[in-house]
This record gives structure tokens, C-alpha cells and sequence, in this order.
């Protein structure tokens, strides 16, 4: 399918402040949007943080952190209130790839298109 | 006065805060919770697409379990609000408090369409004490009041009845409306013969049903642990079997109702008796039930017995209404659930318009798979039960009265 990357803008909707930018990978099997652990303190203290086991893409169990609320807008689309997934991240050059999960991706009505390697809009389906 | 529906009022760009009852059984398997049976979650669909639809914003409340006023994990509503995610295929904006800065940014934030799901309203003190303060603060997260929660309807709670007082609007979502339609006003004046079953394990907490379907039953069956207190009323020996001591007067007084008002009620004339209440237990059915012939000594009815069902079989058959509420034996365990089946078979066979009216006589009808062989099925207990004694819930009549 090819990768597609999405500029993600995360704010602690408590503390507004707090702001990050960065560009994340667009993972339709991750769930949430995912983040390294590392950050975490950029984006302030959450109300809401809780311990998860989480499987990831290896099929290992991993502990990670899932705090919220965030307002998560990508780039184009609607901002969503979302929580967001910490995890320590071990990126093939040493560098951590955020990932955008398929819950943003659905609340911010964006789905991929796998020929134009980019983000489009859907609307609600009302099933 | 009739009372205002969902369809009555104007939704589009409205926060609307509907109450909902996702009280629904779990099982936690490893780090996988499993819905054991999502009825009350997929019954409040039509209300959520309803508004989902007409463009508002929908702000769902439930409670969960008992966890006393305070947080206790295991009865989060999140894994919920993802549940419904995969019913209604859009995300389900989860508000970790019930109320205060971290609801209130959340539906800021939303916008028309989208559904959010606050923390179990029962985390909060305020809840089950109707508080003035609590009910006020949930009411500041809405325009507009929706009650679909019919299980929780006969409570006065903060999130049921306290609320209303700070909205300008409150109306029945469509589950309440669904409701209402079958038991109340659809057993108004029920098709005759008018046929109800009633089980369970007390007579004490059937006294006030029983008492206003005598009005109206043409029959009524009697099955469950509390058929042994009548059986005592009438001097037949109940062995071990439990029995309420001090409703056996009251057992007979309603006996002695039924004569009067002509109504015919039924006793089970056989049980299964059991030596212990336990899969594998040494168990038989009892010869025909006499003031000289009951329930052996040690031993306990778990069951009715082989004459009853066909006793009962054969007055639901001529019935044109049956209402059903209440298990005629311990159904949970398997050998003791056949009585409760039969009376699921039966009425699934007989023509009648059926209501099975909450509780345990719906796990059993689900368990025999005839769940879409009944008319209505309610997805309320404690609710369906004070609306069959002709109460008026509390949930309802604080809803804002059509003009």
C-alpha cells in the first residue's frame, strides 16, 4: 500500500499550552494514536492516565500508557478529542514513528487512499 | 399527560445528554473484556442513530454495577464505549470523569453526529442520593434531557429524575417509548384470555404485581421458590425448600383474592425435588403435591414438575395474552432449568401476544434461543415490575409533559 504520513498537531486539553507537532505514520492496525513515552512531557500533565497492556506489531505484550483527553487534529481535518497511546519506541534508525491508529482516523472522518498515498475525507456511514 | 418523545423536539446542533442503561453482564478474559449479553446496549441503538442522524450531539450517561459513589475500576464504562464503537462504527468519545473541566472540554469539542460516553454516573456520591448539586452539574452538559434507561426508570436518581429540574426539555428516548407501548398501554386492556406466569424466588417482591394483575388476569401461574410459600399456605409439607415464613398468611389472603375475583390461580401439583441445590445433585419429580403427599423431608422443590408443565402448557395455549416474569426453578443450573424452558416453549408456540417482562425470564428465553418467537421482551426488572403494579416511574413522570 505505501506509507502515508499525516502532520498531526496534539494538545492537552486541560493545559492548551501544551502543544506538539510532528508527523506520524498512518497505521490502520493501531488503534489509537501512539506517541513515544518520551514526549509525554512536552504535552503536561493529563487528568486521565492509565496503565495498558497492549500487543504490539511484533505480537509482544508491551505495558504503555494511554492519557487523555487530547484534542488530536490532522492536518486538513477536524480537530477530535482523543486520548493517546505512550509507548517506547524503537524506530528502525533509532528514531521513534508516531502512529496515527484507526480511532483518530475514524473520528476525524479521514480514511486512507491507498493509490494517492494520502488521507481523504468520508463522511459518517450510518449503519 | 402524555409525556414528550425524542421525536418531539428539535435536535439538530443540540448537546443532548441522553441516560442510557448499559448495565449490561461482563467477562474479563485476560486483558479482553467480553459483553456476555449486549441486549440493553443494542436496544438503546434506535435513540443513538436516531439523534445521531438529526445532526446532535449526543452525550450518553449510564450507570454500571455498584460501585457505591466511588471509582472502582472494574466497572468503568470504557470498555463500553468501545463496545458501542463497533456498533454503531464510529467512535465513541470516552469522558473519563461524569462531570466537571474534562466532560465539559469534550463536548466543547464535539460536533454535530458525534456521540461521547461519560464515566459511570454511580463513581459519584450524588448519583444514587439525588443530589441537587450533582444532578445540576450533568445538566450543564446538555440543552436537552433524554431518558431511554427504562431499567433504571423507577429509581429517583440524579441522573433519572434530579436532572430534569435544571433542563428546559426532558423526553423518553425510543427504547422508553418501545416500553411503555407494551406494558403499560398494551396490557391496559390485554386480548382475553389473559394469561400471566409469574416466578422467582419471593412472593414479597410480586405482592403488588399480584395484586393489580388480579384486576385484569384471567389465569395465573405460579411457579419459582415462591410457589413453596403458597404450597405451605395451602398445608402441603415443602420439606427444605425456601419458603418466606411470615408470607404464608399473605400467600393465603391471596389465595382467597383470587376466588374472589374469580381469577384462576395456579399452584405448581408437582415439583422436582433436589437433596442439594447443585449440578449432579440426587434429584426426582414428586407424585401429585397433598396436605399428605409434599415435599420430602430434606429435600427441596428446584423446579415444577412434569403434571405442572402440562398444566401450564395447556392454559397458555388458550391463552391471547401471556405475560411472563420470574423463572419457575433454579434455571441456572441445567437440570433444574426444564420447567422454565417448557413455559418458553409454550408460549413461543402459542399464537398469543407474548411479553416476557425483564429479569430472569429473559436469560432463560435468550438461553432457549426464543427470544425472536416473543412479541416484546423488556429490558427492565425492578422498572417492568412497579409499572405492572400500575406504579408510575419515577424516570417518567419527571419527563417534561407534551402540550
Amino acid at each position: 500500500m505505501g506509507r502515508v504520513i499525516a502532520h498531526v498537531t496534539i494538545r492537552n486539553v486541560i493545559d492548551p499550552t501544551k502543544e506538539l507537532h510532528c508527523d506520524a505514520l498512518v497505521d490502520t492496525g493501531a488503534t489509537m494514536l501512539t506517541l513515544p513515552t518520551r514526549w509525554r512531557e512536552r504535552l503536561g500533565t493529563f487528568p486521565h492516565c492509565q496503565k495498558v497492556n497492549m500487543q504490539v506489531a511484533t505480537q509482544e505484550r508491551v505495558e504503555t500508557e494511554v492519557c487523555g483527553p487530547a484534542e488530536i487534529q490532522i492536518e486538513g481535518f477536524r480537530p477530535v478529542m482523543g486520548e493517546i497511546c505512550f509507548l517506547d519506541m524503537k524506530g528502525e534508525n533509532g528514531e521513534p514513528e508516531p502512529l496515527v491508529g484507526y480511532i483518530t482516523l475514524e473520528q476525524s472522518g479521514a480514511a486512507v487512499d491507498s493509490l494517492g498515498h494520502r488521507l481523504i475525507r468520508v463522511p459518517y456511514d450510518l449503519k | 399527560m402524555p409525556k414528550l418523545s425524542l421525536r418531539d423536539l428539535d435536535v439538530r446542533g443540540k448537546r443532548v445528554l441522553v441516560r442510557v442503561d448499559f448495565n449490561v453482564p461482563i467477562e474479563v478474559r485476560g486483558h479482553k473484556i467480553r459483553v456476555m449479553d449486549d441486549t440493553r446496549i443494542r436496544e438503546s441503538l434506535p435513540t443513538i442513530n436516531y439523534l445521531r442522524e438529526h445532526g446532535a450531539k449526543t452525550i450518553l450517561m449510564s450507570h454500571f454495577g455498584r460501585p457505591k459513589g466511588r471509582p472502582v475500576e472494574k466497572y468503568s464504562l470504557r470498555p463500553i464505549g468501545e463496545y458501542l464503537h463497533s456498533l454503531i462504527h464510529q467512535p465513541v468519545i470516552f469522558s473519563h470523569d461524569t462531570i466537571g473541566e474534562v466532560p465539559q472540554k469534550i463536548v466543547e469539542h464535539m460536533e454535530n453526529g458525534d456521540v461521547a460516553l461519560l464515566e459511570n454516573v454511580r463513581f459519584q456520591p450524588g448519583e444514587e442520593a439525588n443530589d441537587p448539586e450533582f444532578a445540576k452539574a450533568l445538566a450543564e452538559l446538555g440543552d436537552l434531557y433524554v431518558n431511554d434507561a427504562f431499567g433504571a426508570a423507577h429509581r429517583a436518581h440524579a441522573s433519572t429524575v434530579g436532572i430534569t429540574k435544571f433542563m428546559q426539555k426532558s423526553a423518553m428516548g425510543l427504547l422508553m417509548e418501545k416500553e411503555l407501548k407494551h406494558l403499560r398501554d398494551g396490557l391496559e386492556k390485554p386480548a382475553k384470555p389473559f394469561v400471566v406466569i409469574l416466578g422467582g424466588a419471593k412472593v414479597s417482591d410480586k405482592i403488588g404485581v399480584l395484586k393489580a394483575l388480579m384486576e385484569k388476569a384471567d389465569t395465573i401461574l405460579i411457579g419459582g421458590a415462591m410457589a413453596n410459600t403458597f404450597l405451605k399456605a395451602e398445608g402441603i409439607p415443602v420439606g427444605a425448600s425456601r419458603v418466606e415464613p411470615d408470607k404464608v398468611d399473605l400467600a393465603r389472603e391471596l389465595l382467597d383474592l383470587a376466588k374472589e375475583r374469580s381469577v384462576k390461580f395456579l399452584v405448581p401439583i408437582d415439583v422436582v425435588e433436589a437433596d442439594e441445590i447443585r449440578a449432579g445433585a440426587n434429584m426426582r419429580n414428586t407424585s401429585r403435591l397433598s396436605p399428605r403427599h409434599g415435599i420430602s423431608d430434606e429435600w427441596q422443590a428446584v423446579d415444577i414438575g412434569a403434571a405442572t408443565v402440562a398444566l401450564y402448557q395447556e392454559e397458555i395455549a388458550k391463552a391471547e395474552t401471556v405475560l411472563w416474569n420470574g423463572p419457575m426453578g433454579v434455571f441456572e443450573i441445567p437440570e433444574f432449568g426444564e420447567g422454565t424452558i417448557a413455559i418458553a416453549e409454550a408460549m413461543a408456540q402459542s399464537g398469543a401476544t407474548t411479553i416476557i417482562g425483564g429479569g430472569d425470564s429473559v436469560t432463560a428465553v435468550k438461553q432457549a434461543g426464543l427470544a425472536d418467537k416473543m412479541t416484546f421482551i423488556s429490558t427492565g426488572g425492578g422498572a417492568s415490575l412497579e409499572l405492572l403494579e400500575g406504579k408510575e416511574l419515577s424516570g417518567v413522570a419527571a419527563l417534561t409533559e407534551k402540550e
